[in-house]
């Protein structure tokens, strides 16, 4: 096979972007849209951009940054990690060989470059110079070799994301060789600092055992501290980063769980960074002349997930008879009209492989009455939704959209915790979910594949095509970009063909800081860059 | 009253351990898993199974219960399962902030109410009905607003607006400043549902006994009116009173849950809720053990308060 070289001893790849991992970061996104809910797939709002470096005789005395975190820090061992602000946190503790940046290109972290010699290998130079935090040495290669197979070795929620995975050796303490099964041209982003790609000292796992969690040892530019459940905690600044000292001396995690709250604190001036604001009047409590927001737009696709396996929803015409009776465009408008943009397609129109020529299922209430008409329920059907909390307005909308062709609506509410577990074993007839990906195959494979239907993974919908089994399989081992992108985008067409999933919406993740936090971009896995930002003088 | 003290305590227990039992028993009913949770979605049946073995929760249901009462008979309310710290140590932290906010609430809705009730009782039994009825209208609508709502009026308010109050922030208990500037605004929401509740009941019990003989004579023998009112009516009219307060605790607890979580104070309340979400159970146990106790103890206050109140009742 013809030697190829990937962007070696670079910074970055438009490859997609991915790690998956992500296997369950969100779902419990309502709906949400852009300002304008018409804005065409494919269109991106507002990129994130970087600030400039601020001039030393500009930064505040203290560098301490106060930033809001919406739950309790579970423990940060990346075999486990889950959820969006567990995922925040860990990226400040640990790298990855590779990282998003904030425009979510993948780029080198511990990893200096690599080389793709052939389809199968993928080789990383590392960085030189870094240690790990708190003494425990230097770090090596053999540190990324163990603390990859502690995944394989099937420790935590992540093996599968390294099932092509045949063999990880360490050629010199400085290079780190993967050997693949088969050829996986999106397997840097399997390595990336995002869930199980972020790497650990097994060492210090081993040393302490079930206190690991909350005393975690990285590389990262900060030092997890000074853990108080249900009042925060802190990340201090690790000097000898090899990156250099982050300007930041230290971010002061707040937990603060309501959305308003979270608003009015930053608007007072009790926080400096607000991670997450979820909620239409929250943004709005939050504007003021000395606040701005960095979006990540479109962070992922909030979809319907439809069980296949019951009666109704197991025939393809009352799926797109739901798609044929909704105007997403307006509800999303007129409920959610920052916090995401009108979807139709499984894969967000940024992702590199996105394709716009999939089937669109424009408001059609008489299409939608025909199809019913012709599954043999021309007097509609009864599903239940199950719902993650008290249904929002946007769901008020789309019950009501759906009961003028006769389609009722029940939902199922429920909490957290049982939400989840019935996400996994599948028991739900329609349920929503949304989770952070830049990796086309994350979606798709996580989706799709019969191998990761309940309780093995996300394919709710039991969705099972040998058709498109085997374009996925094709398209992940293919190196030709244009090839590739042919069997991507025949994929899409078939699945939104099918619809065992609607696309609502793509959703939108605000953070708000203040004028005087300089540097931050958040990206749409969403991550926040701690390492870069700043504090100037008010 | 020491053996009633010591006899009460001792009827503690049993009620206690009702309560934890049913809520162990509930938890553990109720759909959810605390490893699937702590594990995520995407954790494999093999991994939770695992977790769930490493937790002790794969094993039989009567089982785990005698481990966890042998556990509390040693006053060990054992770890958190989502973040391995002691429930105990859980508790201690999260603690003198549920007691600061709820004793203080109950405290100063006490302060304010009982004077509130008793003025609204005096001015209607003297024919002032106007006044009487602003008194109870505003116990009424005091009663009725929402404290999720009132709570962020109050910030919008005092934090946006006037900026004397902060939304959020540490608790620094050695700034009694700070303390006071903190938990205002928390402590208000609550004391607001405190006035409307005890101050209907102590106006509806201080009108009744204004009519009684006791009152016409130390009238009659010239006592000044407000000893009248607040030394003789008052006292007698005290029992209905302080049993409503000692039950209104109850709320006032549940009242914590919602005020800790909007104003992000790191009580009791922000713990459960927390728990409850992931399924801990050692730590939803230990709270609600915590709660119940509390309860119990305010209401065991209550009757020992009956004694100073009215000799006539024995213990």
């Amino acid at each position: 096979m013809q030697r190829r070289k990937f962007l070696r001893y670079s910074g970055t790849t438009a490859l997609g972007a991915g790690a998956l991992g992500l296997v369950g970061c969100g779902g419990d996104d309502d709906a949400a849209s852009d300002g304008d809910a018409t804005t065409a797939p494919g269109a991106p709002t507002t990129a994130p951009t970087i600030a400039p470096t601020v001039a030393a005789t500009d930064l505040a005395a203290s560098q301490v940054l106060r930033t809001r975190f919406y739950f309790d820090l579970l423990p940060m061992d990346p075999a486990t990690i889950f959820g969006i602000e567990q995922e925040n946190a860990a990226i400040a503790i640990y790298n990855g060989l590779t990282k998003y940046s904030p425009k979510t290109e993948l780029v080198a972290d511990l990893a200096s470059g690599w080389e793709q010699p052939d389809g199968t290998t993928w080789t990383f130079k590392l960085s030189p110079g870094i240690k790990w935090q708190k003494d425990y040495g230097d770090f090596v290669a053999a540190d990324v070799v163990a603390s990859y197979n502690r995944i394989i070795q099937g420790k935590g929620t992540y093996s599968k994301e390294f099932a092509l995975v045949d063999s990880i050796t360490a050629v010199d303490s400085n290079t780190v060789q993967f050997k693949l099964k088969k050829p996986d041209a999106n397997f840097g982003h399997q390595v990336s600092n995002y869930h199980q790609g972020s790497v650990i000292n097994v060492k210090a796992i081993e040393k302490l055992g079930a206190d690991y969690g909350l005393n975690p040892v990285g590389t990262g530019p900060f030092i997890l501290a000074n853990v108080k459940p249900g009042q925060g905690f802190d990340l201090m600044r690790y000097d000898a980063y090899f990156k250099g000292k982050a300007t930041l001396e230290k971010i002061e995690m707040r937990t603060i769980a309501d959305h308003n709250t979270a608003a009015i604190a930053i608007k007072n001036n009790e926080l400096d960074v607000v991670m997450a604001l979820r909620s239409e009047p929250s943004l709005d409590q939050a504007k003021d002349p000395n606040i701005e927001f960095s979006i990540g737009d479109q962070w992922g696709t909030s979809l319907w997930i439809f069980n296949t396996t019951t009666k109704s929803l197991g025939d393809i015409r009352v799926r797109q008879a739901m798609a044929s009776a909704l105007d997403l465009p307006a509800s999303i408008k007129a409920t959610s009209p920052r916090l995401g943009t009108f979807g139709d397609n499984l894969v967000p129109p940024w992702i590199p492989e996105y394709s716009s020529d999939v089937p669109k299922y424009p408001t059609d209430p008489k299409k939608a009455k025909q199809l019913l008409s012709a599954a043999g329920v021309p007097d509609g059907v009864t599903v239940k939704f199950m719902s993650l909390g008290n249904p929002s307005e946007f769901f008020t909308l789309i019950q009501a959209s759906l009961a003028t062709v006769g389609i009722k609506l029940e939902f199922e509410i429920v909490d957290r915790a049982q939400f989840n577990q019935r996400r996994v074993s599948g028991d739900h007839e329609i349920t929503n979910r949304g989770y952070p990906t830049a990796n086309i195959d994350s979606i798709l494979f996580n989706y799709l594949h019969p191998d990761n239907m309940p309780p093995n993974g996300f394919n709710g919908s039991r969705y099972n095509n040998p058709d498109v089994v085997a374009k996925m399989e094709a398209a992940r081992s293919e190196l030709d970009t244009a090839k590739r992108k042919t069997l991507y985008a025949e994929i899409q067409k078939q699945v939104m063909t099918d619809l065992p999933y609607l696309a609502t919406n793509y959703s939108n993740e605000y953070w708000a800081y203040r004028k005087n936090i300089k540097g931050l971009g958040v990206n749409r896995m969403p991550q926040g860059n701690w390492y870069d930002l700043q504090i100037a003088k008010a | 009253m020491l053996m009633y003290s010591l006899r009460r305590g001792v009827q503690t227990i049993p009620v206690v351990l009702g309560v934890v039992t049913l809520v162990f028993c509930m938890m553990r009913f109720l759909p959810g898993d605390p490893a699937a949770f702590m594990l995520g979605e995407g954790a494999k049946q093999e991994t939770i199974d695992a977790a769930r073995a490493d937790l002790g929760l794969d094993l039989p249901l009567s089982t785990q219960y005698v481990n966890f009462v042998k556990e509390l008979a040693r006053f060990d309310l054992g770890q958190s399962i989502l973040n391995r710290n002691e429930v105990t140590q859980l508790i201690g932290n999260a603690l003198p902030t549920t007691l600061f906010l709820g004793a203080t609430s109950l405290i100063l809705g006490f302060s304010i109410a009982v004077p509130l009730g008793t003025l609204a009782a005096y001015f209607g039994s003297k024919g002032k009905t106007w006044m009487d009825q602003t008194c109870t209208v505003g116990a009424l609508v005091m009663d009725v607003i929402p404290g999720f709502w009132l709570a962020l009026v109050l910030m919008l308010l005092f934090t946006l607006q006037l900026g004397w109050l902060p939304a959020t922030g540490p608790v620094e208990w050695g700034d009694p400043v700070a303390i006071l500037k903190r938990f205002a605004l928390p402590v208000s929401v609550l004391t607001f549902g405190q006035i409307g509740v005890i101050a209907r009941v102590t106006r509806a019990s201080v009108l009744e006994v204004l009519g009684d003989d006791f009152v016409r004579t130390a009238r009659s023998m010239g006592t000044p009116e407000l000893t009248v009112l607040f030394r003789h009516a008052l006292r007698n009219a005290a029992l209905p009173v302080i049993t409503v307060a000692g039950l209104s605790f109850g709320r006032l607890l549940g009242g914590t849950v919602i005020v800790e979580s909007i104003f992000a104070l790191p009580g009791m309340g922000t713990v459960i809720v927390n728990s409850i979400l992931g399924r801990d159970y050692p730590v939803i146990q230990g709270v609600v053990l915590v709660y119940a106790t509390i309860f119990i103890l305010v209401n065991l206050a209550t009757d020992l308060a009956y004694t100073k109140l009215d000799p006539r009742v024995s213990l």
